[in-house]
């Protein structure tokens, strides 16, 4: 190798020594970046109305009657109409849910219930959920009788009930307002959560 | 050629100083639609999370601090910058994680300043669990009226989002 090839080839090297001295100087400095997250989610709120059989006449001495109240058109049957007077309709309860739009939900619910005028109770029975186009039984807190999504509309969020009141064989016991939040009394329990 | 690997050997001999991160998680806050302003602060220290307006909202009581870890020579002091206010966003919603601190344990922790802002020092331990920049802040929630703004929010959610940035400077 000739002087000229050798400063040549030594002015390359300090220059490619001086460009990787720079570089690790300037690399006395380092940027992390720490990302940062949340999930929003809309909170579920019910509002509940009461299921209503309505009024209901005996004759002394009445006996059993089993009074279902329709959950899809509130309608009112009664197995004994000879010692009972039913009326034609009732209104079935409902639970109007709010949440997150489109977000899927669960909906359980228990069976029974128990309407109480403070001394003597009544047991209600097969409670029924309704959609607007399903129906389906309760099978208990914890097991989804209905799957839904939430819409948009609040009237797109409404589940209706309807129950069955057993009237023993000894009959009523005593007249008056019976329900399920009289002392003795037990409310329908629905669950709703998301999915 | 033996020059050139001298000289290289040189220039590659500064030790190098670099980081990894972990992400702050407020974790999941259930709303009330209409409930107006919220705040919720997540102490770097404790990872302890603080929420006002509890009847239309509902937080963890603990989240995740965001931290990154400093790599480096021990012995080696450092000067640690950060920024007061991260953003983040769900494309379509943005809400500011601001009064951001940090916290290296042994020392209090501190509020960030901006980038150019020395707000902390530090010598590099020989212990990592040492060299940890922890980062906590407030999350405030504005301007949503009533809609549902339901989602994942990141810095990186597209939007107006933005990470904390921690600015390591060897001295």
């Amino acid at each position: 190798m000739n002087n000229t090839t050798h400063r040549t080839y030594s002015l390359q090297m300090l220059f490619v020594a001086i460009i990787l001295l720079a570089a690790s100087i300037k690399s006395n400095a380092t940027e992390a970046q720490i990302d940062a997250s949340v999930t929003f989610t809309q909170a579920l709120t019910i509002v509940a109305e009461e299921l209503e059989f309505g009024i209901f006449e005996f004759s002394l001495n009445a006996s059993a009657n089993e009074i279902t109240l329709s959950s899809s058109d509130d309608s009112i049957t009664c197995s004994n109409t000879s010692e009972y007077t039913c009326p034609s309709s009732g209104k079935s309860g409902a639970i109007d849910i709010a949440g997150g739009v489109g977000s899927l939900i669960n909906i359980s619910c228990e069976p029974n219930g128990v309407v109480s005028n403070g001394s003597d109770t009544l047991t209600l029975t097969q409670v029924k959920l309704y959609t607007g186009t399903v129906e389906t039984s309760c099978a208990g807190i914890g097991v989804p009788s209905i799957s839904l999504a939430l819409g948009g509309l609040s009237t797109q969020n409404i589940v209706k009930l309807g129950a069955k009141l057993i009237i023993p064989d000894t009959g009523v016991g005593s007249t008056g307002e019976y329900t399920t939040s009289n002392s003795g009394g037990q409310a329908i329990a629905v669950r709703v959560l998301y999915q | 050629m033996k020059k050139f690997f001298l000289i290289a050997f040189l220039a590659f001999s500064i030790p190098a100083n670099y980081a990894q991160s972990v992400d702050l998680n407020f974790g999941a806050i259930e709303f009330i639609v209409g409930g107006g302003n919220f705040n919720a602060t997540l102490d770097p220290v404790t990872g302890s999370i603080a929420c006002n307006n509890s009847s239309y909202f509902t937080c963890q009581s603990f989240g995740t601090p965001g931290n990154t870890t400093i790599l480096g020579d021990s012995g080696s002091l450092i000067s640690i910058r950060c920024r007061a206010t991260a953003r983040i966003s769900n494309g379509s919603s943005t809400f500011d994680v601001g009064a951001s601190e940090v916290y290296i344990v042994g020392q209090s922790k501190v509020r960030c300043t901006g980038l150019n802002n020395e707000i902390l020092t530090h010598t590099i331990s020989a212990n990592p669990s040492s060299n940890i920049i922890y980062w906590g802040g407030r999350l405030k929630v504005r301007g949503t009226g009533n809609s549902d703004f339901s989602g994942l929010y990141t810095t990186n959610g597209g939007g107006n989002s933005r990470p904390q940035t921690i600015r390591i400077v060897f001295l």
